[in-house]
Parts: structure tokens; sequence; C-alpha cells
């Protein structure tokens, strides 16, 4: 235990510091030096007593059910939304008898799922669509992070690259879609490169954002604490670089997903967009609408999925 | 031969539009070994440019800042640098920050954890506490986040 002469701080009480304090040796000779005393022997607090002592004095957390509860009302003009559909598909026929096949109502596109289901081909598009877009973009990072940031952190190297970079992006990915047909043939490769397309000029433009905005104090402490280049990179550049390429990520994610699918109506031996297409020859809008939702709510999943991932990947920044 | 000395420094900075700004004119002096040099002057005369020069950020326009008889080219450990906005790396814990010069150096480890106790003890950082050792330095409050800072750049010498 602590003995007289042991720096002890001054919100250090016993209910703080425990019974378990240890006590350690700072090989410090007790000499004052400034303004605080300095003292061979220093006691810290031992933790668990701390977290007890702030446990106590807050109310305890509202149990896991109730705050799932308090997530899912945040939906309740979503329900409202699909209640409202429901109604004018189902009565407005009455008045306009097109509406059976212009606007089907959410109960015959749940029917529809469940037909899909039954014979086992929903699932195959989902996939098949969800792996064309998770490849490209997993490659347009793999490719466009290292590059985004040696154009952020070595000038010469955007300036050689970017005139290129630049006279490429404004080419809409869609536009690609007939030479990469010439080269690929109509399949997942093809597929998979115009996702990529879409998906690596966001991601090369944040990374690059990320590298080139570094904190240039946080650098400059890097530096003089002896940090080599590599070092520096990798201990200052790239984590504070995180949060721009998750967004690049995020982004390209999102308009990869759009290109998957506009890219499936026009070519694709599978897929949500090559259902939708198909469904459109049939007349079945019951699939179409089924195909719209399912991209709406994949994609919805998809950025929740990486949202959450920066927090894990991120701890520090949503503090800040 | 003096420690430290600079010999008819003149820096001008280049502002965002183009136009040169005189920071330092024809600075001279020399600092001795264990001595306590001190720069005070108002605001905007020139201090952090001084310092930015002597710690290697930047290079003088004109004369030239030496060190143990070395001109200086580039930052290093040996002129450690205590920042006015404290630069703590919000990636890393408090006791991350504060090992990340003894991990650069390449000491073993049980070297590392004897300075960092050592200083920790000198210092009287209220992270001394393991449970906030632990935590991010945005949550260490300033006066604080000020003490995490000074033992990350301990005399090495």
């Amino acid at each position: 235990m602590s003995e007289a002469g042991d720096r002890v701080l001054p919100l250090q009480t016993p209910e703080v510091l425990g019974e378990n304090a240890e006590v350690r040796d700072t090989g410090v000779d007790a000499k004052p030096t400034g303004m605080q005393p300095a003292a061979p022997r220093r006691v810290v607090a031992d933790p668990r007593a701390m977290a007890e002592l702030a446990a106590s004095m807050v109310p305890a957390p509202p149990p896991a059910w109730r705050r799932f509860l308090a997530q899912i009302r945040h939906f309740w003009l979503l329900v409202v939304f699909v209640v409202v559909w429901e109604c004018i598909s189902v009565f407005g026929v009455r008045f306009n008898p097109q509406l059976d096949v212009m606007l089907p109502p959410p109960t015959a596109v749940f029917s529809a799922a469940m037909d899909l289901i039954g014979r086992g081909v929903l699932m195959t598009h989902i996939v098949d669509s969800l792996y064309r877009v998770l490849l490209a973009v997993g490659a347009a990072s793999a490719i466009g992070v290292p590059l985004g940031l040696a154009m952020g952190w070595f000038p010469r190297f955007r300036s050689a690259v970017d005139p290129l970079l630049e006279f490429i992006r404004p080419i809409p990915p869609l536009a690609w879609i007939p030479l990469s047909i010439l080269w690929f043939g109509i399949g997942d490769t093809q597929i998979v490169y115009i996702i990529f397309l879409a998906a690596f000029f966001p991601i090369v433009l944040n990374s690059m954002a990320g590298a080139r905005d570094a904190d240039t104090y946080l650098v400059r402490a890097g530096l003089s604490l002896g940090a080599r280049p590599r070092e520096l990179f990798s201990t200052v550049v790239l984590p504070g670089a995180l949060p721009n390429i998750f967004t690049g990520v995020r982004v390209g994610l999102g308009i990869g997903w759009m290109a998957l699918v506009a890219g499936e109506l026009v070519a694709a031996p599978s897929g949500l967009g090559y259902m939708i297409n198909n469904a459109r020859t049939l007349f079945r809008s019951d699939y179409i609408l089924l195909g719209m939702v399912l991209i709406g709510v994949l994609g919805l999943v998809l950025d929740f999925i990486m949202r959450k991932a920066a927090l894990l990947i991120m701890p520090w920044h949503k503090g800040q | 031969m003096s420690q430290v000395s600079v010999t008819n420094v003149s820096k001008v900075h280049i502002s965002i539009k183009g136009e040169p700004l005189l920071a330092l004119h024809d600075v001279n002096f020399q600092v001795e070994q264990n001595e306590f040099f001190s720069i005070v002057g108002p605001s905007g005369c020139g201090k952090t440019t001084l310092l930015n020069l002597l710690a290697g950020f930047e290079q003088p326009t004109r004369g030239e800042l030496r060190v143990g008889g070395q001109l200086i080219t580039a930052p290093g450990w040996e002129r450690a640098v205590v920042f006015q906005e404290y630069a703590l790396f919000p990636w890393y814990t408090v006791s991350q920050n504060i090992r990340y010069g003894l991990k650069r150096k390449r000491l073993p480890v049980d070297e590392q954890d004897r300075l960092f106790d050592h200083y920790i003890g000198l210092v009287g950082c209220a992270a001394s506490n393991r449970a906030t050792r632990g935590s991010s330095p945005a949550a260490c409050a300033s006066a604080s986040a000020s003490r995490v800072r000074w033992p990350s750049t301990p005399p090495y010498c």
C-alpha cells in the first residue's frame, strides 16, 4: 500500500485508488522539478475500483430490447409509405384498370418474391450482383487507394499522372460498355470492369485528398521524433488519411452499385438488373418492382455495413 | 565550439499571392552546451520561424544554422520539438503517443518501458493512471494533453 511521500494525485481518493492500488518506482530522485514535485514512488489507481465508482454515478443503460425498439421507431414514415402505396394500388384499380400492371401493390411484389424464391432463382440473381460489385469495388480500392495516396504525397507523381486520369474520368462508365463487350464478351468480367471504372475515380480522388491534407503539425511531430519517410507514411499520413479513404470507398461503392444495375440492364446473363430487364419484356411489373426494391435494400445494407466498419477501423474519428 | 550556432540567417516567406515577406533578417546567436536559451518577442516577430529553421522544418533563405558543427538540413530526434498545439496523434492512445519517439529509436522494450515510467513519474501526468493511459488523447483535458506531449520528447542524450 502507499506510504506518505508517495505521489498520490489530488483526484485519487481512497474510493478511486481501491485496495489494489499499485505502487511503482519511477527511478526519480525526490527533488522538485518546477511546478510539480517529483516523487520516487507513484501510486497507480486500481482501474476496476475507478470503473465501479464511475458506474455507480451514472444510470444503467437500458436493456438491449429497449434500445432495439428505439431504433425501429425511426422507420414509421417508411411504413406509412408502404401502406399508402398498397391502398393506392388496390383501390385505384377501380378508377384506372391499367393500374394493375402500372403499379402493382406491395403484396403483389411480395408474392412475386416468394414465387422466385420457390424456384430458387432469386438468390442466384442477388448473389451474382453482389459478387460483381464487391469484386469490382475491392479491386478498385486495392489499386485506387495506393495510387491516390501516392498522388497526394508526391507532387511530381501527381503532375505526371493527373492529366491522363482527368482525361479518362469524365467518360461515363456506361460509354465503356460497347468497348468492354468487344474486349471481354458478355459476362461477369465485362460487368466487373464497368463497376471498377465507376468506383475507381472517387476512391482515387478521396485518397489523394487524404494524403495531401495530412496535418502539417502531425507530420512535423513525426519527423522531429525521428520517423523515417516510410515510417512517417505508415504511422502518420496513412492513419490521418483513413477517414478520406473511407469516404472514397463508400462513395465508390454507391456509384459502383448504380453502374452495376445499369450495366446489367444493357447486357448480362444474370443479376438484379437482368431480372428487371427480363421482366420488362414479359410485362411483369411486379418483378420489376421487386428488383427495384431489392436494389434499394441491398444498397442500403452495403452502406450500413461500411459505416459500421468505419466506426471499428477508426474509433478515434467518431469522437471528433 | 558552441553547440548551436545561427549565422547571418534571413528568411523570406512567399505568401499565397506570391508576395515576398521578410520574416527574419540577419539573425546571429550562439547557444553553448547546457545553456538554457529563451527567445521572447511580440507576436509576429519571427520566433516560430526561427524555431522551424532550427528544427529543420524549413530552410533559411540566407545564412546557416548548425548544431554540434553539423548543418541543419532536416528534422531529427536530436532536435526534439514540443509543439504549441500539442500535435498528438489521435489514432494512438496516450501511452502509444508517448512511446512513439522511443519506438522510432528502436530501443529494446525494457529500456522503452523504463524511460516511459521515468518520465511519467517526472511529469506527474494524469495519464499515469493505467485506465486513462489506454484512452485516446482526445479524451484528455488540455492541461494533461500538454503533459503527454512533453514526455514524448524527452532528452535522449
